[in-house]
């Protein structure tokens, strides 16, 4: 009788357990989610999202310093009708923010579209911060 | 007890953890409800003029603003008028008239003096925005026939063209998109016209029996005509060259002498002249819908015209926006159209007296209630044509986590207005008008909307919710222990 209570109850007790740790590594999830959220470190980043025929651009810039920041960005890329967009544009970043980019993009039946970014500090001389191109190239029959 | 308890932890832990991807799914489109206090708007009915692309709904009475959220997100709506349908007619009593279509047989919206003796041939066109008629006037004495163009809604003559060197007696008039059809009811043709330069004819042709040929319309791929000689009244539909495609009787006591095709219904609308004045709608198999009296109006000609917000339509410049606070820190985001199916959103706050970007994202390709996102995935948006029975929604959306980074704090949404702007800059500036014309407000005047968000369990108190059922399992099993532990002890005793 005694021996069947304990083994239910040892049963019992092992499933609580691993809900109790369940839950206790959820807590720790969250604290890392809330801390990661809140932390950035990297001042620029971009990339290139290739999601069927929408790719996307996308940078992030960090003001990491204690004044304003102004950049400048230039987004150049080839349409499918061979002509080339340029999408400029001047701003501010509060320090501490985010200022956050990204353009979708249509990819091309044929070719390839090259999209390049520049990233300029306006503040320090027009000091180029990043520069990078890439290259969408049109889908596979 | 046990199995209650083991039930209880695991629910709360599947829940948790459907909880963490909750907000993913659910960062996608919270739904809007109606913002109490947004029944207003600065435009008046009278004032409209751009083919209420920009309305917003207010000024009728009806909310024109919604509001909504999520765990995740915060969403603005501006809907937008609802796709508004009138029948025009050409009337022997030299005016033009615009119905509802909802009403053909009530007082007219409105009615204009065309200045010429026989307005027959009526067609509606907008054109960059703007509605106009057309009239083709036939005339006395024979070849002084004229095209004329009214701005529709005021009936004044923008300009006209004389049509006489080729058109004897122009009766029927309709356009497909490039070129002007007009029917010649002495020479028994039918003018295919340039616009470019109306005052010539590219061709002219008929149709197989073609007799009196007076109305004309254009349903997308034919025109459709009546022909109104006795004993021999038809509705005819043809290619431009003039090959019947169908055809069925006019078997009403009186002769049609207008037409017009309905894009939305897909019916006729045919005017009668003689010996009684009537309004009838047909479908295009010679089916009766139904039919108004029209004798205080004697109609001759007949156009049909819709006009509301559609995503492929939009005109670059075309802006909404939504201003509001949360907390003391001012936001503005909005959507510029580039060009139909395109365009930019964008995501304001205020630092000091300045407006300063905190994102934006371009989109190229856009679908009539298709939701887009940055990639940062912090805004969304979705734009929804209106329709003659649903508004048009241009739906603007933003992370709380971004808005709260960005020094949003309560859930107290406040100072909420929508604007509307023609003519704005495609690289925009920033909020307001930046080049353009302001459209619309709503509320009206200077007044503003609040909205509440739902508050969100979040750190700490999140963390103190999970702790909670760890803390009650916790006792739990520590009592089960010293429990166990006494029998176990007097079990060997």
């Amino acid at each position: 009788m005694f021996g069947v209570v304990r083994r239910h109850s040892g049963k019992t007790r092992v499933l609580l357990y691993l809900i109790t740790a369940a839950l206790v590594v959820s807590v720790a999830y969250s604290l890392e989610r809330q801390a990661s959220s809140s932390t950035d470190g990297k001042v620029i980043e971009a990339g290139l999202i290739e999601s069927g025929n929408k790719p996307a651009l996308y940078f992030d810039l960090r003001n990491t310093g204690k004044d304003n920041a102004n950049y400048t960005y230039t987004v150049t890329y080839n349409t499918t009708n061979t002509e080339t967009e340029i999408d400029r544009s001047s701003l501010t970043v509060p320090p501490g923010q985010t200022f956050s980019y990204s353009i979708s993009l249509t990819r091309p039946s044929h070719g390839a579209v090259f999209v390049n970014l520049k990233i300029y500090r306006d503040d320090k001389d027009a000091l180029l911060l990043h520069s990078q191109t890439w290259i969408i190239k049109a889908e596979s029959p | 007890m046990n199995r209650k308890v083991v039930a209880a932890a695991f629910c709360i832990t599947l829940l948790f953890w459907s909880s963490l991807g909750l907000p993913t799914a659910l960062a996608s489109d919270p739904s809007l409800g109606d913002l109490s206090g947004t029944d207003s708007s600065d435009w008046a009915d009278t004032q409209k003029s751009i083919g209420m692309r920009l309305d917003i709904a207010g000024y009728t009475g009806n909310n024109g603003l919604q509001a909504g959220d999520d765990a995740d997100s915060l969403a603005f709506g501006t809907k937008l008028e609802k796709t508004s349908e009138h029948i025009w007619m050409s009337g022997n009593d030299d005016n033009v008239y615009k119905l509802k279509k909802s009403d053909p047989g009530g007082t007219p919206i409105l009615s204009w003096n065309t200045g010429y003796t026989y307005p027959f041939g009526c067609e509606y066109r907008l054109e960059d925005g703007n509605e106009y008629i057309y009239i083709v006037d036939y005339n006395t004495p024979t070849k002084t026939d004229r095209l004329i163009k009214y701005q529709a809604n005021s009936g004044t003559e923008v300009t006209n063209w004389y049509i006489g060197g080729y058109c004897d007696q122009g009766v029927g008039l309709a356009w497909n998109g490039s070129r002007w059809f007009i029917s010649d009811f002495k020479l028994d043709v039918i003018h295919q016209v340039n616009p470019a330069n109306p005052t010539v004819a590219e061709r002219s042709f008929s149709y197989a029996g073609l007799v009196d040929c007076h109305g004309l319309a254009w349903d997308g791929s034919y025109l459709w005509a009546v022909q109104t000689p006795s004993g021999n009244q038809k509705v005819v539909q043809i290619d431009i060259y003039g090959n019947i495609q169908k055809s069925w009787s006019w078997t009403e006591a009186n002769a049609p002498t207008g037409i017009a095709y309905d894009t939305t219904s897909g019916h006729l609308w045919v005017a009668a002249y003689s010996p009684s004045h009537r309004l009838y709608e047909y479908d295009t198999n010679g089916n009766k819908i139904n039919e108004w009296d029209q004798s205080y109006r004697q109609p001759q000609g007949a156009a049909y015209s819709s006009a509301g917000f559609t995503v492929a339509g939009m005109r670059a410049g075309d802006k909404n926006e939504t201003y509001f606070t949360i907390g003391t820190k001012e936001f503005a985001m909005f959507f510029v159209a580039t060009g139909p199916s395109a365009g930019v959103l964008r995501l304001y706050h205020k630092e000091g007296a300045s407006w300063t970007l905190a994102e934006t994202h371009t989109e190229g390709s856009i679908g009539s209630g298709t939701r887009f996102e940055s990639s940062s995935g912090n805004m969304a948006a979705k734009l929804t044509n209106s329709n003659p029975s649903s508004y048009g929604v241009v739906k603007l959306e933003v992370k709380k986590s971004r808005l709260t980074a960005l020094g949003a704090t309560g859930s107290s949404v406040t100072n909420i207005a929508g604007y509307t702007y023609s003519g704005s800059s495609t690289t925009p500036t920033g909020p307001g008008q930046d080049g353009g014309t302001k459209r619309d407000r709503c509320p009206s005047g200077s007044s503003f909307a609040s909205y509440t968000m739902s508050t969100v369990p979040e750190f700490p108190l999140g963390v103190l919710i999970l702790a909670i059922p760890v803390t009650v399992i916790y006792v739990h099993l520590r009592k089960r222990s010293r429990v166990e532990a006494r029998i176990h002890v007097r079990s060997r005793s």
